[in-house]
Protein backbone atom coordinates (compact mmCIF):
# COMPACT_ATOMS: atom_id res chain seq x y z
CA UNK A 1 0.00 0.00 0.00
CA UNK A 2 2.88 2.34 0.79
CA UNK A 3 4.27 1.82 -2.71
CA UNK A 4 0.94 2.40 -4.45
CA UNK A 5 0.21 5.46 -2.34
CA UNK A 6 3.61 6.98 -3.05
CA UNK A 7 3.49 6.35 -6.81
CA UNK A 8 -0.07 7.55 -7.33
CA UNK A 9 0.16 10.63 -5.12
CA UNK A 10 3.52 11.83 -6.41
CA UNK A 11 2.58 11.17 -10.06
CA UNK A 12 -0.71 13.00 -9.64
CA UNK A 13 0.86 15.98 -7.86
CA UNK A 14 3.61 16.20 -10.48
CA UNK A 15 1.07 16.08 -13.34
CA UNK A 16 -1.23 18.61 -11.68
CA UNK A 17 1.66 21.04 -11.16
CA UNK A 18 1.76 21.57 -14.91
CA UNK A 19 -1.94 21.45 -15.71
CA UNK A 20 -3.59 23.14 -12.70
CA UNK A 21 -1.45 23.70 -9.58
CA UNK A 22 -4.35 25.08 -7.56
CA UNK A 23 -6.25 21.80 -7.98
CA UNK A 24 -3.80 19.99 -5.70
CA UNK A 25 -4.88 21.54 -2.41
CA UNK A 26 -8.51 21.66 -3.53
CA UNK A 27 -8.69 17.98 -4.29
CA UNK A 28 -6.83 17.01 -1.11
CA UNK A 29 -9.33 18.93 0.99
CA UNK A 30 -12.23 17.59 -1.10
CA UNK A 31 -10.98 14.06 -0.39
CA UNK A 32 -10.79 14.82 3.32
CA UNK A 33 -14.30 16.23 3.29
CA UNK A 34 -15.60 13.11 1.58
CA UNK A 35 -13.93 11.00 4.27
CA UNK A 36 -15.55 13.11 7.02
CA UNK A 37 -18.95 12.80 5.36
CA UNK A 38 -18.64 9.05 4.94
CA UNK A 39 -17.38 8.63 8.51
CA UNK A 40 -20.42 10.46 9.87
CA UNK A 41 -22.84 8.45 7.71
CA UNK A 42 -21.11 5.20 8.52
CA UNK A 43 -21.19 5.91 12.26
CA UNK A 44 -24.98 5.96 11.99
CA UNK A 45 -25.08 2.86 9.78
CA UNK A 46 -22.69 0.97 12.07
CA UNK A 47 -24.75 1.94 15.13
CA UNK A 48 -27.84 0.42 13.50
CA UNK A 49 -26.18 -2.79 12.38
CA UNK A 50 -23.88 -3.31 15.34
CA UNK A 51 -26.93 -2.89 17.57
CA UNK A 52 -28.86 -5.48 15.58
CA UNK A 53 -25.83 -7.76 15.52
CA UNK A 54 -25.63 -7.36 19.30
CA UNK A 55 -29.05 -9.02 19.42
CA UNK A 56 -27.98 -11.73 16.99
CA UNK A 57 -24.95 -12.46 19.12
CA UNK A 58 -26.71 -12.47 22.51
CA UNK A 59 -29.48 -14.71 21.22
CA UNK A 60 -26.90 -17.23 20.01
CA UNK A 61 -27.90 -16.81 16.37
CA UNK A 62 -24.45 -15.95 14.98
CA UNK A 63 -22.89 -18.90 16.80
CA UNK A 64 -25.54 -21.18 15.33
CA UNK A 65 -25.00 -19.92 11.75
CA UNK A 66 -21.23 -20.20 12.25
CA UNK A 67 -21.73 -23.78 13.38
CA UNK A 68 -23.62 -24.67 10.19
CA UNK A 69 -20.99 -23.00 8.02
CA UNK A 70 -18.05 -24.53 9.86
CA UNK A 71 -16.92 -26.70 6.96
CA UNK A 72 -16.86 -24.07 4.17
CA UNK A 73 -15.18 -21.59 6.55
CA UNK A 74 -12.54 -24.20 7.42
CA UNK A 75 -12.00 -24.97 3.72
CA UNK A 76 -11.54 -21.31 2.82
CA UNK A 77 -9.67 -19.95 5.80
CA UNK A 78 -8.00 -22.91 7.45
CA UNK A 79 -7.97 -23.13 11.24
CA UNK A 80 -9.35 -19.96 12.85
CA UNK A 81 -10.63 -19.22 16.36
CA UNK A 82 -14.34 -19.55 17.10
CA UNK A 83 -14.71 -15.79 17.51
CA UNK A 84 -13.08 -15.11 14.13
CA UNK A 85 -15.16 -17.82 12.47
CA UNK A 86 -18.38 -16.21 13.72
CA UNK A 87 -17.32 -12.77 12.44
CA UNK A 88 -16.22 -14.24 9.10
CA UNK A 89 -19.57 -15.97 8.71
CA UNK A 90 -21.54 -12.78 9.31
CA UNK A 91 -19.21 -10.81 7.01
CA UNK A 92 -19.57 -13.23 4.11
CA UNK A 93 -23.33 -13.67 4.51
CA UNK A 94 -23.78 -9.90 4.58
CA UNK A 95 -21.60 -9.46 1.50
CA UNK A 96 -23.64 -12.09 -0.34
CA UNK A 97 -26.82 -10.18 0.45
CA UNK A 98 -25.25 -6.86 -0.53
CA UNK A 99 -25.53 -5.37 2.97
CA UNK A 100 -22.25 -3.45 3.16
CA UNK A 101 -23.26 -1.79 6.41
CA UNK A 102 -23.12 -5.12 8.27
CA UNK A 103 -20.28 -6.61 6.26
CA UNK A 104 -17.78 -3.87 7.05
CA UNK A 105 -17.86 -3.85 10.88
CA UNK A 106 -17.76 -7.65 10.99
CA UNK A 107 -15.00 -7.73 8.38
CA UNK A 108 -12.95 -5.29 10.44
CA UNK A 109 -13.61 -7.30 13.60
CA UNK A 110 -12.58 -10.53 11.85
CA UNK A 111 -9.45 -8.90 10.39
CA UNK A 112 -8.37 -7.62 13.83
CA UNK A 113 -9.05 -10.99 15.43
CA UNK A 114 -7.02 -12.79 12.74
CA UNK A 115 -4.30 -10.15 12.98
CA UNK A 116 -3.97 -10.78 16.72
CA UNK A 117 -3.73 -14.51 15.96
CA UNK A 118 -1.04 -13.74 13.38
CA UNK A 119 -3.07 -15.57 10.71
CA UNK A 120 -1.96 -13.71 7.57
CA UNK A 121 -3.37 -16.34 5.21
CA UNK A 122 -6.90 -16.03 6.55
CA UNK A 123 -6.63 -12.22 6.49
CA UNK A 124 -5.65 -12.31 2.83
CA UNK A 125 -8.52 -14.67 2.06
CA UNK A 126 -11.01 -12.46 3.90
CA UNK A 127 -9.85 -9.39 2.00
CA UNK A 128 -9.87 -11.03 -1.43
CA UNK A 129 -13.36 -12.46 -0.92
CA UNK A 130 -14.68 -9.05 0.12
CA UNK A 131 -12.79 -7.16 -2.60
CA UNK A 132 -13.90 -9.38 -5.47
CA UNK A 133 -17.58 -8.83 -4.64
CA UNK A 134 -19.75 -11.85 -3.96
CA UNK A 135 -23.08 -10.04 -4.12
CA UNK A 136 -25.92 -12.29 -5.29
CA UNK A 137 -28.22 -9.48 -6.46
CA UNK A 138 -26.68 -6.26 -7.81
CA UNK A 139 -29.51 -4.14 -6.40
CA UNK A 140 -27.85 -0.75 -6.98
CA UNK A 141 -27.29 -1.43 -10.67
CA UNK A 142 -30.78 -2.81 -11.19
CA UNK A 143 -32.43 0.25 -9.70
CA UNK A 144 -30.11 2.53 -11.69
CA UNK A 145 -30.95 0.66 -14.89
CA UNK A 146 -34.68 0.95 -14.39
CA UNK A 147 -34.17 4.62 -13.57
CA UNK A 148 -32.32 5.06 -16.87
CA UNK A 149 -35.30 3.59 -18.74
CA UNK A 150 -34.14 0.03 -19.32
CA UNK A 151 -36.83 -2.29 -20.67
CA UNK A 152 -35.42 -5.31 -18.85
CA UNK A 153 -33.07 -4.46 -15.96
CA UNK A 154 -33.15 -8.07 -14.75
CA UNK A 155 -31.22 -9.11 -17.84
CA UNK A 156 -27.93 -8.32 -16.12
CA UNK A 157 -28.55 -10.45 -13.01
CA UNK A 158 -27.24 -13.75 -14.38
CA UNK A 159 -24.21 -12.26 -16.20
CA UNK A 160 -23.34 -10.34 -13.01
CA UNK A 161 -23.57 -13.47 -10.92
CA UNK A 162 -21.35 -15.42 -13.31
CA UNK A 163 -18.87 -12.56 -13.49
CA UNK A 164 -18.65 -12.15 -9.73
CA UNK A 165 -18.24 -15.91 -9.27
CA UNK A 166 -15.37 -15.84 -11.75
CA UNK A 167 -13.61 -12.98 -9.95
CA UNK A 168 -14.04 -14.57 -6.52
CA UNK A 169 -12.84 -17.94 -7.81
CA UNK A 170 -9.75 -16.34 -9.34
CA UNK A 171 -9.15 -14.42 -6.10
CA UNK A 172 -9.49 -17.50 -3.87
CA UNK A 173 -7.27 -19.52 -6.22
CA UNK A 174 -4.70 -16.70 -6.25
CA UNK A 175 -4.45 -16.60 -2.46
CA UNK A 176 -4.21 -20.40 -2.33
CA UNK A 177 -1.43 -20.46 -4.90
CA UNK A 178 0.64 -17.53 -3.67
CA UNK A 179 0.05 -17.71 0.09
CA UNK A 180 -1.09 -21.32 0.54
CA UNK A 181 2.04 -22.28 2.44
CA UNK A 182 1.02 -19.93 5.29
CA UNK A 183 -2.33 -21.63 5.76
CA UNK A 184 -2.92 -22.76 9.35
CA UNK A 185 -4.32 -26.27 9.13
CA UNK B 1 -37.46 -5.73 -7.21
CA UNK B 2 -40.10 -4.78 -4.68
CA UNK B 3 -39.82 -8.02 -2.78
CA UNK B 4 -36.24 -7.29 -1.74
CA UNK B 5 -37.41 -4.15 0.06
CA UNK B 6 -39.30 -6.37 2.49
CA UNK B 7 -36.44 -8.75 3.19
CA UNK B 8 -34.41 -6.57 5.55
CA UNK B 9 -37.33 -5.32 7.68
CA UNK B 10 -38.62 -8.89 7.88
CA UNK B 11 -35.21 -10.14 9.00
CA UNK B 12 -34.94 -7.42 11.64
CA UNK B 13 -38.40 -8.19 12.99
CA UNK B 14 -37.68 -11.92 13.04
CA UNK B 15 -34.43 -11.31 14.90
CA UNK B 16 -36.10 -9.14 17.55
CA UNK B 17 -38.80 -11.73 18.14
CA UNK B 18 -36.26 -14.55 18.19
CA UNK B 19 -34.00 -12.70 20.65
CA UNK B 20 -36.94 -11.92 22.94
CA UNK B 21 -38.01 -15.54 22.76
CA UNK B 22 -34.52 -16.60 23.82
CA UNK B 23 -34.71 -14.33 26.86
CA UNK B 24 -32.35 -11.62 25.59
CA UNK B 25 -32.74 -8.12 27.05
CA UNK B 26 -33.17 -6.51 23.62
CA UNK B 27 -32.51 -2.91 24.64
CA UNK B 28 -29.36 -3.72 26.60
CA UNK B 29 -28.03 -6.00 23.87
CA UNK B 30 -28.71 -3.41 21.16
CA UNK B 31 -26.94 -0.64 23.09
CA UNK B 32 -24.05 -2.94 23.90
CA UNK B 33 -23.57 -3.63 20.20
CA UNK B 34 -24.12 -0.06 18.99
CA UNK B 35 -21.46 1.13 21.45
CA UNK B 36 -18.81 -0.06 19.01
CA UNK B 37 -19.95 2.22 16.17
CA UNK B 38 -18.14 5.43 17.09
CA UNK B 39 -14.71 3.93 17.88
CA UNK B 40 -14.93 1.82 14.72
CA UNK B 41 -15.80 4.77 12.47
CA UNK B 42 -13.12 6.93 14.12
CA UNK B 43 -10.45 4.28 13.70
CA UNK B 44 -11.27 3.99 9.99
CA UNK B 45 -11.27 7.74 9.34
CA UNK B 46 -7.54 8.40 8.70
CA UNK B 47 -7.36 5.49 6.25
CA UNK B 48 -10.43 6.68 4.39
CA UNK B 49 -9.07 10.21 4.29
CA UNK B 50 -5.80 9.04 2.72
CA UNK B 51 -7.56 6.90 0.10
CA UNK B 52 -10.09 9.58 -0.82
CA UNK B 53 -7.39 12.24 -1.11
CA UNK B 54 -5.45 9.91 -3.40
CA UNK B 55 -8.53 9.30 -5.60
CA UNK B 56 -9.48 12.98 -5.80
CA UNK B 57 -5.92 13.98 -6.61
CA UNK B 58 -5.69 11.30 -9.25
CA UNK B 59 -8.80 12.38 -11.14
CA UNK B 60 -8.00 16.12 -10.78
CA UNK B 61 -4.46 15.69 -12.10
CA UNK B 62 -5.63 14.72 -15.58
CA UNK B 63 -3.58 11.52 -15.32
CA UNK B 64 -6.86 9.65 -15.45
CA UNK B 65 -7.67 10.89 -18.96
CA UNK B 66 -4.13 10.32 -20.20
CA UNK B 67 -4.15 6.77 -18.87
CA UNK B 68 -7.52 6.12 -20.51
CA UNK B 69 -6.25 7.30 -23.89
CA UNK B 70 -3.17 5.15 -23.45
CA UNK B 71 -5.16 2.05 -22.49
CA UNK B 72 -7.82 2.26 -25.23
CA UNK B 73 -5.97 -0.09 -27.64
CA UNK B 74 -5.36 -2.54 -24.78
CA UNK B 75 -9.09 -2.72 -24.01
CA UNK B 76 -9.86 -3.28 -27.67
CA UNK B 77 -7.32 -6.09 -27.78
CA UNK B 78 -8.89 -8.00 -24.86
CA UNK B 79 -12.42 -7.50 -26.23
CA UNK B 80 -13.60 -4.78 -23.87
CA UNK B 81 -15.33 -1.75 -25.44
CA UNK B 82 -12.80 1.10 -24.95
CA UNK B 83 -15.67 3.30 -23.71
CA UNK B 84 -15.60 1.21 -20.53
CA UNK B 85 -11.93 1.86 -19.80
CA UNK B 86 -12.67 4.79 -17.46
CA UNK B 87 -15.16 2.69 -15.49
CA UNK B 88 -12.74 -0.20 -15.04
CA UNK B 89 -9.99 2.20 -14.04
CA UNK B 90 -11.95 4.19 -11.46
CA UNK B 91 -13.97 1.38 -9.86
CA UNK B 92 -11.17 0.14 -7.52
CA UNK B 93 -10.68 3.68 -6.18
CA UNK B 94 -14.04 5.30 -5.83
CA UNK B 95 -17.62 4.11 -5.47
CA UNK B 96 -19.16 7.51 -6.11
CA UNK B 97 -16.77 8.22 -9.00
CA UNK B 98 -17.60 4.95 -10.73
CA UNK B 99 -21.31 5.55 -10.15
CA UNK B 100 -21.01 8.87 -12.00
CA UNK B 101 -19.16 7.16 -14.88
CA UNK B 102 -21.84 4.45 -15.03
CA UNK B 103 -24.65 7.03 -15.26
CA UNK B 104 -22.74 8.79 -18.06
CA UNK B 105 -22.50 5.52 -19.97
CA UNK B 106 -26.27 4.95 -19.61
CA UNK B 107 -27.02 8.50 -20.76
CA UNK B 108 -24.70 8.31 -23.74
CA UNK B 109 -25.39 4.81 -25.08
CA UNK B 110 -28.89 4.04 -23.79
CA UNK B 111 -29.65 1.71 -20.89
CA UNK B 112 -30.27 -1.37 -23.07
CA UNK B 113 -27.21 -1.11 -25.32
CA UNK B 114 -24.42 -3.67 -25.27
CA UNK B 115 -21.99 -1.14 -23.77
CA UNK B 116 -24.40 -0.29 -20.95
CA UNK B 117 -25.04 -3.93 -20.18
CA UNK B 118 -21.30 -4.60 -19.96
CA UNK B 119 -20.92 -1.52 -17.77
CA UNK B 120 -23.71 -2.72 -15.47
CA UNK B 121 -22.20 -6.16 -15.07
CA UNK B 122 -18.70 -4.77 -14.48
CA UNK B 123 -20.03 -2.33 -11.91
CA UNK B 124 -22.23 -4.90 -10.18
CA UNK B 125 -19.60 -7.60 -9.96
CA UNK B 126 -16.63 -5.59 -8.72
CA UNK B 127 -15.73 -3.71 -5.57
CA UNK B 128 -13.79 -0.61 -4.56
CA UNK B 129 -10.64 -2.61 -3.83
CA UNK B 130 -8.55 0.21 -2.36
CA UNK B 131 -11.36 1.37 -0.11
CA UNK B 132 -11.81 -2.16 1.22
CA UNK B 133 -8.06 -2.54 1.74
CA UNK B 134 -8.04 0.71 3.75
CA UNK B 135 -10.99 -0.33 5.87
CA UNK B 136 -10.35 -4.03 6.48
CA UNK B 137 -6.70 -3.62 7.35
CA UNK B 138 -7.07 -0.40 9.37
CA UNK B 139 -5.14 -0.71 12.61
CA UNK B 140 -3.74 -4.18 11.89
CA UNK B 141 -0.10 -5.09 12.49
CA UNK B 142 0.04 -7.03 9.22
CA UNK B 143 0.78 -4.42 6.57
CA UNK B 144 1.70 -6.75 3.73
CA UNK B 145 -1.14 -5.84 1.43
CA UNK B 146 0.65 -6.15 -1.90
CA UNK B 147 -0.34 -9.77 -2.51
CA UNK B 148 -4.06 -9.60 -1.64
CA UNK B 149 -4.51 -6.24 -3.40
CA UNK B 150 -2.74 -7.50 -6.53
CA UNK B 151 -4.76 -10.74 -6.55
CA UNK B 152 -8.02 -8.80 -6.17
CA UNK B 153 -7.16 -6.36 -8.95
CA UNK B 154 -6.19 -9.14 -11.35
CA UNK B 155 -9.38 -11.07 -10.49
CA UNK B 156 -11.47 -7.92 -11.02
CA UNK B 157 -9.85 -7.22 -14.37
CA UNK B 158 -10.27 -10.81 -15.55
CA UNK B 159 -13.93 -10.80 -14.59
CA UNK B 160 -14.44 -7.49 -16.46
CA UNK B 161 -13.10 -9.13 -19.62
CA UNK B 162 -15.34 -12.15 -19.03
CA UNK B 163 -18.30 -9.84 -18.38
CA UNK B 164 -17.99 -8.32 -21.86
CA UNK B 165 -17.82 -11.81 -23.33
CA UNK B 166 -20.86 -13.03 -21.38
CA UNK B 167 -22.89 -9.95 -22.35
CA UNK B 168 -22.30 -10.77 -26.00
CA UNK B 169 -24.17 -14.07 -25.71
CA UNK B 170 -26.66 -13.28 -22.92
Amino acid sequence: MNGIFFVLVSAAVAAAMFSSPSAVMDSLVAGGEKAVELTVTMTAVYAVWLGILGLAEKSGLTARIAHYLKKPIRWLFGRVSEKAAADLTVNISANLLGMGGVATPMGVAAARELDAEGNVYAMNMLFVIAATSIQLLPTTVISLLSGAGSANPGRIILPSLISTLISTAIGVAGVRIFAGKHKVR
Amino acid sequence: MNVSAFIIPALILALFVFARFRGVKTYDAFVEGAKGAVPLALSLFPYLAAIFMMSELFSASGLNDKLNALLAPVWKFVGVPPELGPLILIKPFSGSGSLAVLSDVYAEYGADSYVSRCASVIFGSSETVFYISAVYFAGCKNKRLALPVAVSLVATLASAIFACLICRIM
